[in-house]
Order: C-alpha cells, then structure tokens, then sequence
C-alpha cells in the first residue's frame, strides 16, 4: 500500500475495515490525513525521530523512538505504510484492553521469542527514562550535581527512580513464578492488576 | 542555548517565579512544540491574577503566532474554563482582533482567531465539558506517538499522563479545510442542553450591560451637545432599570478570588446608577461620559450551591423558553430579535452570531424589525457603524413607536422621547442647509430646551435623587456659557477649553468627570473650585441618597465610558507602567505612580478608570488664576503657579503638610519622568498631567508613545517633563527636594535598568503584527531604540551621570516651553 493514490480502493477499505475498528469514511479520512503528512506514503525513520524528538525537547528519545517504531513496522520492511499505522491506531485507540496488551507485548520482547527478560524490561524502560530527561543528568552532567535527578521535568518516587528499581518492581508484581521472564500471561495478569496501568492503557478511549 | 541549560533555566526559581519569562519564552521558543507545551504547564503553576496580567500578551501570542504548537490554546480555553472573568476578559480580545482580521477571512490567523472566540462561548453557553471531548483530528505524527504512549504504558504508567495531553492536544490540531470529506461526523454534537448556570448568565448579563453603556455613547454622537446631558440620563435612567443584576466592572473593580482560586470569584455587585450624577465629557466627535456606579462588595459568585444562586437558577430555568426580554436592552427593536433558546451544538460557527443570538447580534434578516419609518428617518454616522466589530450593522438607531411593558412605560416614554427629538435635530442638522439659519437655531433651540425641561420634570418627580441643576457634573454642560476672561500676561486670545471642540478638549475628560474644568464655582468659592467635588464628599452624598447606601459593603466606582477610540495601546501603556511599578516595589526604590486600570471591551470601546481625586495642572492653574483675577489679588493677571496651588492646597511652606505634599510630588514626578523617558510618552501638556489630593503627578492619556508623537513633530524632544514650575515647588535646583528628585531618578533607573529585559519582551511582544499606532515605524526600530535608552554599554557608576545629564537636559527645556505655549495658544491648555 505504499502507492500514491488519492484515495483507497473498494477492496483496500474492506480489508481494512475487517482489520480495524474504523467505518470506511473514518477510513478514507484517516488516508486523506497520512497523505497530507506523509506524502510518500510512507512514515519513514527519520520522521518518527524527529517527532519523537520535538515532544521531548529535554531528553534523548531516539532508542525509544527505534523500539516503537519496530513494533509499527509489521513487515520489517523499514518504513511505516498506511496499513501499519491505522492497525496500530486502531488497537491503541479503539480496542480492547487484551487487543492492546497483545500488542504491547511486542514492544518488551524485542527479541521476539515469546517472552520478556528482564534485560528487555530494563532496555526499555532506561529508554523511556532517557527520552523524558529523567537520566540526563546522570549521564552528561559530569558530576557537577551532587544529585542526579536534577533539571528533570518528571518526578518519580523513591522506589522508581532509576530504571532497574522499576524494573525489579515489575518484576516482583508480574513474575509469579519468578524465573526472571515475563510470558503473556504474565504480563497481561500483572497488568490487569494495576490499575495506574490499565488507566494508562485508556488514554485516548474515545478520542478517536 | 542549549536544550539541557534551557532545560536548567527553566526548572530554576528565578523562572518559576515570574510568569513574564514563561510569557517571553512562548515567543521565542514559537516553533517548538514540546517547549511551548512545558512553558505552558509553567504558566499553570501561576496565580489567575499573574496570568491575568499576561491575558493580551498571550492572546496576542495565539494570533500573531502561526505555528504547530495546540497548547497555548489549550492554556487560554482551560482558564476560561475555570474563570467566567478569564472567559470574558479573552472574549473581549477576541473581539478585538476578529475587526482587525475581517478583511482578510482566510488567513490563518483568523481562523484562530474565531476557532477561540467560539470555543469561549461555547465553554460559557455550552456543555461545560465540550471542549475536553472534543475528537482528535487525522494528524498522524501526533497521534502515532499517541499510540506509542500506550504501548509504554505497562513500563511506566505516568508516561501517559505526562506526555498524554501535549500529544492529545496536538492530535486535535485542525485540520486545513480542504482536508474534511464532508461535515457530518466531524463536529461531534455535545452541549444538547443550553446550560444555565450562573456563570453563563453571569457573561450573558455583563456582555449587555456593557453593550448598552457603550451603545449609549455611540448613540449621543448625533445629539448636538446642549442636549447630550439630558438625552445620556434618559438612556441610563432605562438601563437603570433592570439593577441590581448579576453584573460588575472587571479589571476595574475586579473580583475577589477566595484562596487565589479564579473558580471560587466574589464579585462587586452593581445595584444602581443614579442617571443625575451621570456627565456627558463633551469632547470632539465622540461622546464619553462618566458614570457613577453603586456596588455591593464580594455580593455574588458563582456556587451552585448557594441558595441565592439555587434561586437565580430557578428563576433563570423558569423564564427558559419564554420569550425573555434582554437585560439592559434599550433598542425596542433588538427586543424583538431574540429568538427562542434554541439548543446550542458545537457545530455552528458563532462569530457574526454571538452566542446564536444571546449576545444582542442582529441576524442578517432582522432589519425588517425596524420600522419602516425608523429606517427612513435614521441618519446613518460612521459613528454608528462600529460600535462592535462582528456585525457593523447590528444595533441602529430606533425609534420606538411601539407599545411598552407597563412597568418601565414612565422611563421608556422618556427615553422614547428624547430619541424622537434626537432624531429631529438630526434630521435638522441634515437637510437644515436648505433652510434660513435663524429658522434652524430657533427650532433647534426648542427642541433642546422641551428635552432639558423633560428630563428635569422627570428626574424631580420620580424623586431620582437631586435636581440636575444643582449638581455639580452639570457644570460641564454649562460650561459653554461660562465668560472668558482675557488677562495681559502675553498669551491672550486663546480658546476656551470647555467648549472647544479641540484636541485639547478631547483630552480632559478626567477633569470635567471630577469636576476640575467646572467654571461656575470660581468665583463663589475658590478653594472649592480646587478639586472639584471631593471624591469623598460626593461618595458620602450619593450613599445618602441610596437606598443600598445603609449596607456595609456598598461602594462607589467611577468610570468612564468610551466609544469610537481604540484603547488597546492607553491599556498596553498602562500595563507597562505596572511593570515599571512592580519592578520599583520589588527594589525597594522610594517612588510613586498610579496603576491606572483600563477595561478593553471592544475594538473601539471600553472603560476608564477616573483619577477620583485628581485635576489636570491646566485645570488647578486656571481655576486658581480666575479666582485670583476674581478676588482682586492679581491686578496684572498673571497665571498662577503650581507653587501656588501647592500653597494653597497644603498651606504655607515649611509646615509638615506643605512638606508632605512635595515630598508626595517629587516621588511621583520621580517615577513619571523615567517613565515619560523610557516609554517616551508624548502629548504631555497639562491637560494630561494631574495632580492628586496628596500632592501626586498623575499622567493620563497615553495615545502617544514609544515612537510616535503629535503631528510626529518632535516637538517634545526633552527627555521628560520638567519645567520650572516643577522646580520651584522643589525649591529650586540647589533645594534638597531637587537633591532628592534626583536621587530617586537614579535610583528608578537603575532599578528598570536591572529588569530592562522584562519591558522589551513585552514590547516586542507586542509588537509584532501589531495595529498600535505606537509601531507605526515598526517593531524592530522601536525595540532597538527602547534598548538603546536603557543605555546598555554603559557603567554602574556611569549611569548616574547619565541621568544626571536626563535631567539636566530637561529643566526648563526650550522644547517644553514651546510645547506648553504651543497647547496654550492652540487649545487654551493652560
């Protein structure tokens, strides 16, 4: 679907409408929009970086921006067509908590085997951390601050103030049978559990 | 600079602590989204007052401003949201701006422009959650990062809700036009129900209250002036009508917020006008005047809760779908515009139909309301035409011919009255050339005196307090047959201000609302010619003519109402005059100035603050020069001196209340004259420069600043005001108050000097696209030159030469001379 026509296609809509939670007029207007922002037809790297990186001004959201956008691209085919976009809004818009729990999972296992280490866990949380500014100035600071939470716009709690004291709190919350992986199940019980994380889950319910 | 020292800066408590760098830095960091979204949330963290403070700057910001970023809007509808005040405070702006767009309706910055406005009334008229369900448009960046936010939602949950709504705001960015298929599913339908809360009846009844005062000045402009006085009591007296109501006077006498919570606002009811203490301020082609309002303090707010608003509401709920007449509606033939309540959905675009109807717009068709014989007779004046920017055309002039409700039939028969024989002598006026001029001024003549006899019947038998002629706001009025004396002093022959129709004249309104230019008293009491009435004395005389005046919490506010005059720049100077003011108090510096507060409702209307207990110089000395003559004590009629006002006013030199009035007055003038330096205030002959009760300067009328002046002479080319009279009340250059006036500029200096930067932001700020006068030359020359007077380069120490030489410079400067002869010859400013 990466071609340039104006409009989809009869079989592209239903196919799309079989795949998505969208109407066909939702559809075309959603098309319409990627068109207009993505003229080629395709959501390439270096836009989503740069996206990522005019939201988070204060931090370095590339890594994140890398896993996210390997999550997006379906195929692997290296860009984002239309297709990809509108599935992945589709689920975090309009679909269940368990459609988007399935989809969430695929960002943890970067490796793709089923399940999530905890060295996935830490990979993207210290990304998420590093994109918000939250290790800035542990990093580049040189020494300078005594302490390393200084100039962050976030304020954490104690318990999750560096990406390995969050993680082993996931863990402790999610691994029930505490082999150090989280399965699906796993990770969609513990989830469930926690409220913060099914209200984050919510965000834009209805907005779309 | 870099992101991380940005990033530093903008955590640190120096820009936590003052909203004017949030303010500044929304400008300069425009094209940055995420920046402008976390200034954004800086602004947050800051009082309603500071953001008050800051509403046209970021109300400018949105316009002026054409880039990606949603949250500066999100920021201005959230805080009308919250604050009815804030809700009316941006819609008046808006307005502003939507008569300075109109001609060119497709540019971008227009369609925010009515993007706002509409969303204000709706948050106002509408579902109070409106706004907040509103969809998120087909913008794929945003909404894709949108949805990596949820996937990162199990690692870390507050990601959401940190990132969520900049990411949610930007998703909702609109669209261009030409992107939407089609209509139907676009604007999603909320709001089914026209909410009547009191804060909605609260902006419904405060947006025509003010529309009918301003109505009333646009109305006398083709009144000639003998008649002004009598036809502005017999419109207000059927305003007055409809108090106490749910209105006050925002910015003016603003609203007490209980906790600092702009939600929780108390506000100063106004429960009676008395028409008799009400002036016209006879000047040029516009008809100001000056009104007298009755408040009961902190006397409504909006709880839900209350039973007196339990009771507004049912009352409110019961008259729904009635065909309810509009609160202070003076034009019968708006009455019978009003529609049915019809249920309000986001869809419509409101901006040529405020509030679909509520806020007094005459639909397209409504003309046919008008009788035919109103349609004939009414003159149309340019005048007439813009009153308010969305519909040029919507009120006209009517004669109402029609049956009254029985309640107000005394009122609206006056009323009704004066109208037809305004309408007369404008016919008069119109086709008199074709007939003999005695003929005309005889008629003329008749038709004022029958209005003057009835209002004076009328104001006497309804027991409305006084009679006219007895008061002291008349005088103005009578001011044109008041004698002109000629006195040898070398500068004879000028005109009279009181009856010119000058600029000088134009610019005095303050004295004839504070009775400084009242001509009668002059002679009988001199000392009461001084300062008019005492704003005191006449406060204590209207409470006792009240019926509210027994409460405790009853006060009396005095404005003055202005039409046809854009005041967008007198309410910018008087802003930054506050910078000025605050920058001193938070130094320490010793110096005084008046904040003069100026409500913009309009792009040719608003309301003034008067100087209640102030009288221009030009006023003081020649009140004090005619009683002199009068008295016999000035055989070779010289003019007399602020010294002598000084003496007069405080008693003989050396006393502790003579010492307390200079020491009053060489803190102000301190203040002024760095100011006049700084902002390069113009037009500052002594009509615009008053003296308070305590011996203060107080300057008015700020139409000319920064880059432009009168004529754009350069006429006033000393830095400041400083004449010799100035002088002599310090008791010369060598005296210690001149030492001290000295001292004190340097001090203001330095202290503005420190914080130059807070002054330029705002007027940069300003500044671009801007339709003030004031940057006519443009922003950029007008930025370096204000720069330039801070005098950058130069030492600490060398700064107090600088002034010095400031001063120096001004004493008795040639230029001033020229301009007070100037004003003197031209206008008769004394």
């Amino acid at each position: 679907m990466g071609n340039k026509q104006s409009k989809l296609s009869q079989q592209e809509l239903a196919e799309l409408q079989k795949a998505t939670h969208f109407d066909k007029k939702e559809l075309q207007q959603w098309y319409k929009g990627f068109l207009k922002d993505c003229p080629s037809g395709m959501l390439t790297k270096e836009e989503f970086q740069k996206i990522y990186k005019q939201f988070f001004p204060f931090g370095d959201p590339s890594s994140f921006a890398d896993y996210v956008f390997n999550v997006f691209d379906a195929d692997k085919s290296g860009t984002i067509d239309f297709k990809e976009f509108i599935c992945a809004l589709s689920v975090t818009s309009r679909g269940k908590m368990e459609d988007k729990l399935d989809w969430a999972f695929q960002l943890y296992d970067i490796d793709g085997d089923g399940k999530i280490s905890y060295d996935e866990m830490l990979a993207i949380v210290e990304a998420i951390y590093k994109m918000v500014g939250y290790l800035n100035a542990v990093e580049g600071d040189g020494g300078a601050d005594s302490s390393p939470k200084v100039g962050s716009m976030v304020k954490l709690p104690e318990d999750e103030d560096t990406p390995e004291k969050r993680v082993k709190k996931i863990f402790r919350m999610m691994d029930k049978d505490e082999n150090g992986s989280l399965d699906m199940a796993e990770f969609k019980e513990g989830s469930k559990r926690d409220e913060t994380i099914v209200s984050a889950l919510s965000l834009y319910d209805g907005l779309v | 600079m870099s992101w991380n020292l940005l990033e530093r800066f903008i955590e640190s408590d120096h820009f936590n602590n003052d909203p004017s760098l949030s303010v500044a830095y929304l400008s300069r960091y425009a094209d940055h989204v995420g920046i402008h979204y976390v200034l954004c949330t800086k602004l947050r963290q800051f009082a309603y007052e500071e953001i008050e403070f800051f509403l046209p700057q970021l109300c400018h910001l949105l316009i002026s401003v054409d880039n990606e970023s949603m949250a500066l809007e999100e920021f201005i509808i959230d805080l009308c949201e919250e604050s009815v005040n804030g809700a009316l405070l941006t819609f008046w702006l808006f307005q502003t701006y939507l008569h300075d767009l109109s001609s060119n309706p497709l540019s971008p910055a227009f369609t925010t422009c009515r993007r706002i406005y509409n969303k204000v009334q709706r948050i106002v008229f509408g579902a109070s959650d409106a706004p907040r369900r509103e969809r998120i448009k087909e913008n794929v960046l945003p909404v894709t990062l949108l949805s990596s936010l949820v996937l990162a939602a199990v690692a870390t949950p507050w990601l959401p809700a940190h990132a969520g709504p900049l990411a949610v705001a930007q998703s909702r960015r609109p669209r261009p036009a030409e992107d939407v298929i089609s209509d139907a599913g676009e604007a999603q339908k909320v709001g089914v129900q026209r909410s009547h809360t009191t804060g909605a009846n609260y902006f419904r009844s405060e947006t025509q209250f003010l529309t009918a005062l301003e109505d009333i000045s646009n109305r006398l402009v083709i009144v000639p002036k003998p008649a002004r006085l009598s036809a502005l009591r017999a419109e207000l007296a059927l305003i007055a009508q409809d108090l106490p109501a749910e209105v006050d006077i925002p910015v003016i006498c603003p609203a007490v917020l209980e906790d600092g919570s702009a939600a929780r606002s108390k506000h100063h009811r106004i429960v009676r006008i008395n028409p008799a203490e009400a002036t016209s301020l006879n000047s040029a082609e516009r008809v100001p005047y000056l009104l007298m309002l009755e408040v009961l303090r902190e006397d409504f707010d909006f709880d839900p809760d209350s039973d007196t608003n339990q009771d507004l509401l049912s009352k409110l709920m019961s008259e729904k779908g009635a065909q309810k007449r509009r609160l202070f509606d003076i034009t019968e033939a708006s009455r019978e515009e009003i529609q049915a309540q019809t249920p309000v959905d986001t869809g419509p675009d409101s901006v040529f139909e405020p509030a679909n109807g509520d806020l007094g717009s005459s639909q397209l068709g409504a003309n046919t309301a008008i009788s035919s014989r109103t349609a004939m007779s009414t003159p149309r004046t340019s005048d007439m035409d813009n009153s308010r920017s969305n519909s040029p055309s919507r009120r006209k002039l009517t004669i109402n011919s029609k049956s009254s409700l029985a309640d107000q039939s005394d009122v609206s028969a006056l009323a009704t009255h004066m109208r037809t024989a305004a309408q007369m002598l404008a016919q008069l006026e119109t086709s008199g050339a074709k007939r003999p001029k005695p003929e005309v001024a005889a008629i003329k003549a008749k038709i004022i005196a029958s209005m003057q006899t009835l209002e004076e019947q009328s104001f006497l038998a309804g027991g409305e307090g006084p009679g006219f002629d007895s008061l002291i706001g008349n005088a103005s009025a009578l001011a044109a047959t008041a004698e002109e004396e000629e006195f040898e002093d070398g500068m004879d022959g000028a005109p009279d201000p009181g009856s010119s129709s000058g600029a000088g004249a134009a610019r005095m309104e303050n004295d004839q609302a504070t009775g400084g230019v009242m001509r009668r008293g002059d002679r009988d009491d001199p000392s009461a010619a001084t300062f008019g009435e005492e704003w005191n004395v006449k406060k204590e005389r209207i409470r006792r003519s009240s019926p509210y005046g027994w409460m405790k919490n009853w006060d009396l506010v005095s404005v003055i109402v202005k039409t046809g005059a854009d005041l967008r720049q007198e309410a910018f100077a008087c802003q930054l005059i506050q910078v000025c003011s605050k920058v001193w108090e938070a130094a320490g510096t010793d110096v005084w100035i008046k904040n003069m507060r100026i409500l913009v409702t309009g792009e040719s209307s608003g309301l003034i603050e008067t100087i209640t207990n102030g009288v221009s110089l030009h006023s003081l000395k020649r009140s004090l020069t005619l009683a002199s003559i009068a008295a016999g004590t000035n055989p070779r009629k010289r003019i007399a001196s602020l010294k002598d006002h000084f003496l007069r006013a405080f008693g003989e030199e050396g006393t502790e209340a003579y010492d307390r009035g200079v020491d009053a007055f060489v803190r102000s003038l301190a203040a002024y004259s760095m100011v006049s330096y700084i902002l390069q205030l113009k037009d500052r002959h002594n009509g615009n420069i008053l003296i308070d009760n305590a011996g203060h300067v107080v300057h008015i009328d700020f139409g000319f600043m920064l880059s432009n002046s009168p004529g754009n002479m350069g006429f006033e080319a000393a830095p400041f005001k400083l004449t010799h009279e100035y002088v002599e009340v310090m008791g010369g250059t060598g005296g210690a108050a001149f030492d001290q006036f000295k001292q004190l500029c340097k001090e203001a200096f330095l202290a503005l000097r420190k914080e130059s930067e807070r002054i330029v932001t705002l007027v940069e700020l300003m500044g671009k696209e801007s339709k003030m006068p004031c940057f006519a030359v443009g922003v950029a020359s007008v930025v370096a030159q204000l720069r330039a007077r801070f005098v950058p380069g130069l030492s600490r120490e060398e700064v107090d030469g600088f002034v010095d030489e400031l001063v120096q410079k001004s004493v008795g400067s040639y230029y001033t001379r020229l301009y007070d002869t100037f004003q003197y010859r031209t206008q008769g400013i004394y």
